[in-house]
């Protein structure tokens, strides 16, 4: 039993919530050595190999390709060849009890396209074991307990390690300990290990009362006010252990690392493995340099591509005047040493007045439930530019916002957004977007719509042009908008009424400040 | 003329602007730097670091001095000044080359010229051929450091009246040295050029030297220095300098009346005065206090997108300061998450006198005007095995601690080597040790350090070697 050794979702760094399993490297059967790259786990941050913390033999893959799991939650059982299938099965039956649902499937990001795995852990053990043992003796049926023959067999002298109620039980019912998994620590077994073992396998095992509790209860309340030392709070942070599940033994009351130390080691009995780096043999020179995709690229490969092979995408395009705008933006900049408004902020302000007014434009396409969701505020997703991609942080509610805030508020995003430091609620959502290439000389182009959003607006750059004014050729500061709508929420005629309007509070900024 | 686009701009590449861009540029900012003079700023060039090889040289004649204690009897000892200058400057140079390796390194953009902000978000370079190059960035920071403070009385020529900068690069050592200013640097050259062998006078026009540092260390320093014939002068003003026969004649205002004295040289060393001039702030309408940037907890100033840190925005000013207000003035501006505004309290200062001094928090004085209810401890060196050992016997460790919650409100000491100790005071400050937990510590023995581990159990009645 104690040979069966499981695989997990690792925690890398602080904010790893959960990890997306994206490809097992080794298939079922397989065995592997510590420190070996045995599947590619990706993170919101990242994407990296998870190296073998053992030598072993891979015996179910739990977390199939796809799916977004837990930190610490079970992606494989291991086991040598000496433990049979049927062992496995019983163990992966625990596991799901244990959780009280299941835990894999739930999370798994859409498409069911992966291959059926060949021994599905709902299989019925009973059948397996039947070919396993003959069945030469008869199950023992006694007050409702059913023990299946091939976990018959009480032992008295074998290495138990169960607890004393325990072996009563199965001195009582002939049960051969042996064969269960222990769930308790150092796989400590348990009389509840003993029932989910025997109804795993076929037979019955009646709720006992006064049966000890299932698994070492942990915390959740706030730990917040608990003492600590600051190196205690951090390794608890770390190692998911709540200070109120540590004794307290340092001075004036403090918990110290010792305490947390504590309560790691009786979770973890084996110690937890470092992970020694693979050696990586030398690649052959070659005339290109392959840049492997990280997980940002990888999705923004993904999701572009789906955007744009999806979405009917047709385009409208008006040229505006930005004389009044640079205007008001010189007087405000020169007057407020507070604020530096760039003409960046200031379509901002103006789209967020014209999805406003023409709300047919602020909308998200709810594909799922075929609807049309329309926004009753302007959540503006701007793309900014960042070293290895892009990312789109929102200015939530721009219509209520000051034109000094926005400008504050986009100088922190844009600043952040470089730096890796947004928190996801502050660039996924959004009900419409905007991408400016102006800065760099671009005078139009057309960009790819960012769904379920159903617009997105592409800046050029302000360049004076000569433009005819009451039949006179004059020279005015213009810049050309492009937006590309998605046809199926939006029409052509609604998104030249955008525009229309957006024209409008560009050339008319007052009406936006009004 | 083309503009350049940055993430972050720092004006200055002394300690607080370097390491401000190294910090930016790693937590992934497009960083550029610019410096009209040479990297690392006055404390690499003309600063902490040239001054401590000179020191080198004068706590090597101390040694000499004494070496007959350990057996040694040295005679015909020859000095030349020019060479210890020459390993002053090697050192700076190595340094400075340092830092422009560690730019590069972490792909920091460097302008070589002087910077003007031209509007919000947008400077210009001009380097010293006058070709002008505009930048821009959403967040520019000043971190132009000061300069030597002049008296109109005292102006610095260069030959006979000196700054640091000309301290630094005599040729010869000058026989008579009047040091006006007992602060960190006017106490350092003159204890530096008395150990040298200069015949050395120091004033100040404060009642104490190192008007900022406790009494009782400024009462224990000034003891030292007159018993190893520094002459001193507090609640002194210099009131005139003539040159008279290649000589300074100076006449000094003492409580005692007019005291003229003639030397070869004065060093003016009456404090810093901040390059916050001709960066084109003031048409920004950046605030200031009296010469000094005014900024908030996080290095802001009131012009969006302009911060300033170091010694521009204000004292102390010591180069770990402005490294620690570079850190946390990016770290904010990048999102980065648990930073804190700097505590006044927690920034340790350190003198390189012989002896040295090193203090940190508040001195006995201060706490007593806070209102706080405090107990003191103190050791002397010379109940320390390492310090008779090593010869050097002097000074103490003063420790104020908070009565109720055993809080160390501050750390006062003298002595051989101090200023390397002091940190372990730094980190219990920054880690809110109590006298209890520093107690709780084993200090290795036999070393200096054992005398704070002893400064702490004094205040709480219960050291062991006194």
């Amino acid at each position: 039993m104690s040979n069966i050794q499981t695989l997990e979702v690792p925690k890398w760094g602080l904010s790893m919530q959960e990890g997306k399993i994206t490809q097992w490297t080794i298939k079922e059967g397989d065995s592997f050595k510590k420190g070996q790259e045995i599947c590619v786990i990706e993170t919101t941050k990242i994407a990296n190999s998870l190296e073998a913390p053992f030598d072993g033999t891979l015996r179910r893959i739990i977390g199939k390709n796809g799916s977004v799991l837990e930190v610490g939650a079970i992606i494989g059982v291991c086991a040598d060849t000496s433990v049979s299938d049927q062992k496995i099965e019983q163990f992966i039956q625990s596991l799901s009890s244990n959780k009280g649902s299941e835990p894999q499937e739930q999370k798994t990001e859409a498409k069911a396209t992966e291959p059926q795995q060949t021994k599905s852990p709902s299989t019925p053990t009973v059948t397996t074991s039947k070919l396993d043992t003959p069945t030469s003796t008869k199950p023992i049926v006694n007050d409702n307990f059913l023990i299946p023959s091939d976990l018959q067999g009480y032992q008295e002298n074998s290495n138990l390690f169960a607890t004393p109620h325990a072996i009563n039980m199965a001195q009582k019912h002939n049960v051969n300990l042996d064969k269960i998994h222990g769930s308790g620590p150092q796989q400590r077994v348990s009389i509840n290990d003993i029932q989910k073992a025997v109804i795993a396998a076929g037979g019955q095992w009646p709720d006992v009362k006064n049966q000890p509790a299932k698994t070492p209860a942990k915390s959740t309340a706030d730990d917040s006010h608990i003492l600590a030392t600051p190196l205690a709070r951090r390794m608890a942070e770390e190692w998911n252990i709540n200070l109120n599940d540590c004794r307290a033994s340092g001075s004036r009351g403090r918990v110290c690392k010792e305490d947390v130390e504590a309560v790691y080691y009786r979770n973890h009995p084996v110690s937890s493995p470092s992970l020694p780096a693979a050696t990586q043999p030398e690649p052959t020179k070659l005339d290109f340099t392959a840049i492997p995709m990280d997980g940002m690229r990888k999705t923004i490969a993904e999701r572009l591509q789906a955007a744009k092979s999806e979405i009917p995408h047709f385009y409208l395009t008006i040229d505006v005047d930005v004389s009044a705008l640079q205007e008001l933006r010189t007087d405000i900049n020169s007057k407020l040493p507070s604020v530096k408004i760039s003409i960046n902020d200031m379509f901002l302000k103006a789209i967020a007045s014209a999805l406003i007014a023409v709300p047919e434009v602020n909308v998200q396409y709810d594909v799922e439930n075929q609807q049309i969701l329309q926004f009753d505020q302007a959540d503006i997703s701007v793309a900014v530019a960042i070293p290895n991609g892009l990312i789109t942080p929102i200015v939530k509610a721009a219509n209520k916002r000051a034109l000094s805030d926005i400008s504050t508020t986009m100088r922190d995003l844009a600043t952040r957004a470089k730096t890796g430091k947004l928190s996801p609620d502050e660039f996924q959502g959004g009900s419409f977007c905007i991408s400016n290439l102006g800065m760099f000389g671009i005078k139009q182009f057309e960009a790819i719509i960012n769904p379920p959003q159903g617009a997105i607006l592409a800046l050029g750059t302000v360049e004076k042009r000569a433009v005819v004014r009451d039949d006179v050729i004059t020279i005015r500061p213009m810049v050309t908008l492009s937006m590309s709508c998605d046809h199926r929420v939006i029409d052509g005629a609604t998104g030249a009424k955008f525009l229309a309007s957006l024209k409008e509070f560009v050339e008319n900024p007052m009406a936006f400040l009004a | 003329m083309q503009e350049t686009r940055f993430d972050l701009i720092v004006i200055g590449a002394g300690p607080g602007g370097y390491v401000g861009a190294i910090r930016a540029a790693q937590l992934g900012l497009k960083t550029a730097i610019i410096e009209a003079k040479d990297l690392g700023g006055i404390c690499l060039n003309w600063g902490c670091i040239p001054t401590k090889a000179m020191i080198g040289g004068a706590k090597l004649a101390q040694k000499i001095q004494h070496a007959s204690i350990f057996g040694f009897e040295i005679d015909n000892v020859q000095f030349d000044i020019k060479k210890l200058v020459q390993h002053s400057r090697t050192v700076s140079k190595q340094l400075v080359a340092g830092i422009g390796h560690l730019l590069q390194k972490n792909n920091i953009t460097l302008f070589k010229g002087t910077a003007k902000l031209i509007a919000k978000e947008k400077l210009e370079v001009m380097d010293d051929k006058e070709q002008i190059q505009i930048l821009s960035a959403p967040h520019i920071i000043v971190a132009t450091g000061a300069k030597a403070t002049t008296l109109p009385q005292l102006p610095i020529d260069g030959q006979y009246i000196w700054s640091y900068k000309e301290a630094l690069i005599t040729e010869h050592l000058p026989e008579s040295l009047l040091v006006v200013g007992s602060g960190a640097i006017g106490s350092e050259f003159a204890s530096l050029y008395h150990d040298l062998g200069s015949q050395v006078t120091l004033i100040d026009i404060a009642p104490q030297i190192m008007p900022t540092e406790d009494h009782e260390v400024a009462a224990y320093v000034q003891k030292q220095f007159e018993q190893k014939g520094i002459t001193i002068l507090t609640q002194s003003a210099i009131q005139k300098t003539s040159i008279i026969d290649g000589k300074v004649q100076c006449e000094i205002q003492t409580p005692q009346g007019i005291q003229t004295i003639l030397v070869n040289h004065v060093l003016s060393a009456i404090g810093v005065t901040p390059n916050s001039k001709g960066l084109g702030l003031e048409e920004l309408g950046v605030e200031f206090d009296k010469k000094f940037i005014k900024t908030d907890e996080w290095c802001k100033t009131n012009v969006v997108g302009i911060y300033a840190i170091g010694d521009v925005a204000g004292g102390p000013c010591l180069a770990h300061k402005a490294s620690h207000e570079a850190i946390l003035c990016v770290e904010k501006i990048a999102g980065v998450h648990g930073v804190h505004p700097l505590d006044r309290t927690r920034i340790p200062g350190c003198i390189f006198t012989n002896p040295q001094v090193a203090s940190i928090g508040l001195t006995q004085q201060q706490a007593t005007e806070k209102g706080y209810p405090v107990r003191i401890g103190n050791f002397p060196f010379q109940a320390n095995g390492k310090a008779l050992a090593m010869n050097d016997p002097v000074g103490f460790v003063k420790t104020i601690i908070h009565q109720d919650t055993g809080e160390i409100l501050g750390v006062h000491m003298v002595g051989h080597d101090v200023t390397e100790l002091i940190q372990g005071f730094s980190i219990a400050k920054t880690l809110e040790a109590t006298d209890e937990s520093l107690a709780e510590v084993i200090f290795p023995h036999p070393t200096l350090s054992e005398t704070m581990h002893e400064a702490i159990l004094s205040a709480m009645q219960r050291a062991i070697h006194i």
